[in-house]
């Protein structure tokens, strides 16, 4: 699914990323972990295409992905509405949104909790309301390969578990491939699941029970 | 009002007036809402230059005028894609550039016998029959431009690393919009006036976004508004003999202020 072979990211004479290499295979759920300013947004632009790395090759494939950055650049004031923002989402847009996706906009804002907020003007939402929204417009594709960067940040303790339960579910079901950014590993851990600590260089990469080995040899101090 | 109509430099006025308004309020959101608002007006100032180009190379000022304008809309686009330089500095260099040598040609250009007052000010009921051809032409690329790429340029608008992961050519797109624009620019320049085409750019957007709670209500409500306030303007203008930029304006400002006054009482 993913092939990112020996890529490197500089921004100037700064390295953010030295010689990153990894393998995903299709239906891999991949949690990124690592400290602030590590390269983990850097390695996820270069992943959806937003930053190409200064030397290395990236192959990707997937038919469709979806993606939901950490930094929402959205100009949150601007009229538009919670379905204006989710069918931007689709892969196949018409000026008259048809049928069939109205009714898939309708089903996911049902399983968002959000379905009162249809019609609402964006500006009118809180922060995790937003993201919710944000979120539908990158699953609303069906992804089969979904890059979530810090999807929980806004969002409140008891829904953030819903949350990944739900993309747990909708993971088997499809076979999505996923590849997480997080500070908090805690609910997001599943069975069979991968793990990188990235700090510039690859510095872990192997399942949670590995990690969790490797956590306890302290790796903060090497 | 009838024997009003019956004159054709009236009826004229009126097909570039709805032209003009149409083809603003169709690029109005996606400049006003992604604070390109002032492309408009950096824009007239090269038309100003461009047309005094035209006048003194050519019997046809805007087949000079259009292209020179465009090119310049291309550069503003490229300078604001750099680095170094932002989107409203380069407005501010390329504009001011155009500007300061449409004034040296003013002075130094032999048989050079326009006012500069007509041209920041402009006169629609003048307007050549080849101007109004252009208006009509430039509402119609305008228009399908807008409805064949509304997902995209919504997109675009609102979220421009979004529409880039999309494979959406935001690059090519912008462009275009401003190339559109530009063309738009010199055609209003001649007719509404250097200092006052902006207006119509600017005003459709803040109006409508006051009432409206889409984007594409924005966009309906906009182009709606500014249809009526036009002709309005021109009806109004016309018998008082005052510009015809100038009423426009006056309209969208008197529209604008009694919705921000009378918000808190109709806003849910």
């Amino acid at each position: 699914m993913i092939d990112y072979q020996h890529v490197s990211v500089y921004f100037g004479k700064f390295q953010v990323l030295e010689d990153v290499h990894f393998h995903l295979n299709l239906g891999d759920v991949l949690h990124i972990v690592g400290p602030n300013g590590s390269g983990k947004t850097t390695l996820v632009r270069t992943l959806v295409g937003l930053l190409k790395p200064t030397s290395g090759h990236i192959q990707i494939d997937a038919k469709t992905m979806g993606y939901l950055p950490q930094k929402l650049y959205t100009k949150t004031n601007m009229p538009m509405t919670v379905h204006e923002v989710i069918y931007s989402g689709l892969t196949r847009q018409t000026l008259r949104p048809c049928k069939n996706d109205c009714l898939a906009i309708d089903e996911w804002l049902e399983k968002m909790e959000i379905k009162h907020l249809k019609h609402a003007p964006m500006s009118y939402l809180s922060g995790g309301q937003q993201q919710r929204v944000y979120l539908i417009r990158a699953l609303i594709s069906k992804p089969d390969l979904l890059i979530l960067d810090e999807p929980t940040s806004a969002l409140d303790p008891s829904f953030r578990e819903k949350f990944y339960l739900f993309i747990d579910e909708m993971q088997k079901e499809n076979q999505m491939t996923i590849v997480h950014v997080t500070h908090d590993l805690t609910d997001a851990i599943k069975d069979n699941c991968l793990v990188m600590y990235v700090d510039q260089k690859i510095k872990f990469f192997g399942t949670y029970q590995e990690f969790h080995a490797f956590e306890h040899r302290g790796h903060h101090h090497d | 009002m009838i024997e009003f109509l019956s004159y054709g430099f009236i009826q004229q006025a009126l097909i570039i007036g709805i032209a003009l308004s149409l083809s603003a309020a169709l690029l109005s959101p996606f400049l006003v809402l992604n604070q390109q608002a002032m492309i408009a007006d950096g824009l007239a100032h090269v038309s100003f230059a461009g047309i005094i180009l035209g006048i003194l190379l050519s019997r046809e000022p805007l087949w000079i005028a259009i292209p020179f304008v465009m090119l310049a809309s291309l550069v503003i686009k490229y300078l604001s894609t750099t680095k170094t330089i932002n989107g409203d500095a380069a407005i501010g260099l390329v504009s001011s550039i155009a500007f300061a040598i449409g004034l040296i040609m003013v002075k130094k250009g032999r048989g050079f016998n326009i006012s500069i007052e007509s041209m920041l000010v402009g006169n629609i009921f003048t307007a050549t029959p080849t101007e109004m051809i252009l208006s009509i032409i430039i509402t119609v690329i305008i228009a399908t431009f807008v409805i064949l790429f509304y997902r995209k340029l919504f997109l675009m608008t609102y979220d421009i690393n979004y529409a880039k992961f999309s494979k959406i050519n935001v690059q090519l797109l912008g462009y275009v919009l401003s190339g559109l624009t530009a063309f738009f620019i010199v055609i209003g320049v001649r007719t509404i006036g250097t200092l006052l085409i902006s207006a119509l750019v600017v005003f459709p957007s803040v109006i409508s976004s006051q009432l409206a709670k889409s984007f594409k209500n924005t966009l309906i409500i906009g182009v709606i508004s500014s249809f009526i306030i036009v002709i309005l303007g021109i009806f109004v203008a016309h018998p008082l003999e005052i510009p015809v930029g100038s009423t426009i304006v006056v309209i969208y400002a008197f529209v604008l202020l009694s919705l921000l006054i009378t918000k808190p009482l109709w806003r849910t």
